[in-house]
């Protein structure tokens, strides 16, 4: 689902960020990614969605060479991924319910099942009466928790979840690690990058190790 | 089906847009309907002046003056003979008395000048009549060439005043063709700088439907949408305004001017024209979207 062979990425010049990384990560699977702050998680997911692009070596997502997409089929795969993004990036103008939207409005799905679906995500991350609000107005937990409905909402082949449980209490962490799994179970090949080792201890998946730019297993 | 989808989507966006950008979207309208209604005051006042020529164009009297040494009866007979020509519909004899007693009739402050001068001065003629559909001058012109002879001393078809009718029907319409130009491009330009500020506003929000997997065109069609829908707005309202003016205008000529110029009629924009600045505001508003949206942030693509 996810290959990466002997990728370098620097965003100066001299200053390499990851080096030599190498990974697979087959269909269906669940993974953690680790490591110290600045480790280069954050990059490393930057490189699956075409936010970046490696400096040399090749990632393969769903097999195929993300260095060959051209820009007009990029919108194409990130509809296939879904990111919760550490920042979050939520529309501040628009409402809960309209930013978790957006992620089918750009697939051109129906309006009634639009709600449906959006309903039922913000219901399963707990956010169902906070639907018309607007993300200033929501507290760090809340706002990631819209991150993830907005990411899961239309059943992506492939969630990469980056610190998705940092702003979140030990309740609602187990909450959104089930929900995780949940995708998972559903065939979602999930991806979640956290320096957070109470979680990666309790569940046991495969965990990649990333230290000084490279990965460890 | 899901083509419709999209439509919605980037419609309800568009919407959102003007909503959110109230103030933009009011400066941006305003700049169009003032655009559009100095474009749309010229083309009324061309549109009548056109239709006043064809009007009067359409009845086009030649005075043939005749040398004093033709008789009436010779006249007569030359009379009888332009009537064969098919342009001709009417004719008559002015005797040189009935020319003087005409002359002295309208101008009657310099009727005793003339009287002092002993002799009339003023030529005996003959006057025609042309078809109507001869409203074209170098058709008139060429007619008047065909029957010239020796026996004429002047032939006048109140040539000068219709040419420079036309030239001056010319001129006007070069000068609303500039002006169109120059309004054309100022309202693209205000349209292209408004949009663009309201396409900066956002540029955090087209980072992320980037994100979620948004293309180029679901991004920018909102803006184009925007676009068309102020350029509408703007000509619409500039189209209400004119209407006003004009109705204003033709009560003042109606109690007024309307008896002394007759026949001429001063009429709104038929509605094809009406449509024309409609779709030509909509082009402006579309264009000036374009060039303000054509580079999109892009993430991560280079
Ligand atoms: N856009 C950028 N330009 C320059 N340097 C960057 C950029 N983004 C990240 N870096 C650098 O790359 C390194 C890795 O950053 P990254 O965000 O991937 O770390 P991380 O493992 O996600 O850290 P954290 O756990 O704090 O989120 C850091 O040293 C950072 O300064
Ligand atoms: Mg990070």
């Amino acid at each position: 689902m996810i290959e990466m062979f002997h990728v370098y990425k620097s965003y100066v010049e001299g200053i390499d960020v990851l080096m030599d990384v190498n990974l697979h990560v087959s269909k269906g699977e669940f993974v953690f990614l680790t490591g110290v702050s600045g480790a280069g998680k954050t990059t490393l997911l930057r490189l699956m969605n075409c936010t970046e692009r490696a400096t040399s070596g090749q990632v393969l997502i769903r097999r195929r060479n993300v260095a060959r997409l051209t820009s007009s089929s990029i919108p194409y795969l990130r509809r296939n991924i879904g990111v919760v993004y550490q920042d979050f990036k939520l529309i501040r103008r628009r409402s809960v319910f309209d930013n978790v939207a957006l992620a089918l409005e750009v697939l051109g799905t129906p309006r009634a099942e639009v709600q449906r679906r959006v309903m039922d995500v913000l219901r399963s991350v707990g956010l169902q009466h906070k639907y018309l609000q607007y993300p200033p107005t929501l507290s760090g937990g809340e706002q990631q928790r819209v991150a993830i409905a907005r990411a899961i909402v239309n059943d992506p082949a492939i969630l990469l979840a980056d610190e998705p449980t940092g702003n979140l209490d030990p309740d609602m962490t187990i909450e959104i690690l089930k929900l995780l799994m949940d995708i998972n179970n559903r065939g979602t090949t999930v991806l979640v990058a956290t320096h957070d080792r109470s979680i990666i201890e309790r569940l046991r998946f495969r965990t990649l190790v990333l230290e000084k730019g490279r990965i460890y297993h | 089906m899901v083509l419709g989808q999209y439509i919605r989507y980037l419609v309800v966006r568009a919407f959102q847009n003007i909503r959110e950008n109230k103030f933009l979207t009011v400066v941006t309208v305003a700049v169009i309907t003032v655009s559009m209604l100095l474009f749309s005051s010229f083309l009324l006042l061309y549109f009548n002046l056109a239709n006043a020529l064809e009007n009067w164009g359409h009845d086009v009297q030649v005075s043939i003056y005749l040398r004093d040494s033709v008789s009436e009866t010779e006249a007569r007979a030359i009379m009888a003979e332009l009537e064969t020509h098919q342009e001709v519909t009417a004719s008559s004899y002015v005797s040189k008395e009935e020319a003087l007693e005409s002359f002295s009739r309208s101008l009657s402050g310099v009727a005793g000048i003339i009287d002092d001068l002993g002799t009339n001065p003023l030529p005996a003629s003959i006057e025609l009549t042309l078809r109507d559909d001869l409203a074209d001058t170098a058709a008139i012109e060429a007619f008047v060439d065909s029957i010239d002879r020796q026996e004429f001393e002047d032939v006048d078809w109140s040539q000068e005043w219709v040419e420079k009718f036309y030239a001056f029907l010319d001129l006007l319409r070069w000068s609303g063709i500039v002006l169109a130009g120059l309004l054309a491009s100022a309202s693209v330009f205000i349209i292209s700088q408004t949009i663009k500020l309201g396409f900066y506003a956002r540029r955090d929000e087209f980072e992320i439907l980037e994100l979620v997997g948004a293309t180029g065109l679901f991004i920018r069609i909102p803006f184009l949408i925007e676009g068309i829908v102020q350029g509408l707005t703007g000509a619409m309202a500039a189209e209400v305004l004119l209407f006003v003016a004009y109705r204003i205008v033709h009560g003042i000529l109606d109690t007024g001017l309307q008896e002394t110029l007759g026949a001429i009629s001063f009429r709104f924009l038929p509605s094809s024209y009406l449509a024309g600045i409609v779709l030509g505001g909509m082009g402006l508003g579309l264009l000036g979207s374009i060039l303000s949206v054509r580079k999109v942030v892009r993430v991560g693509a280079d």
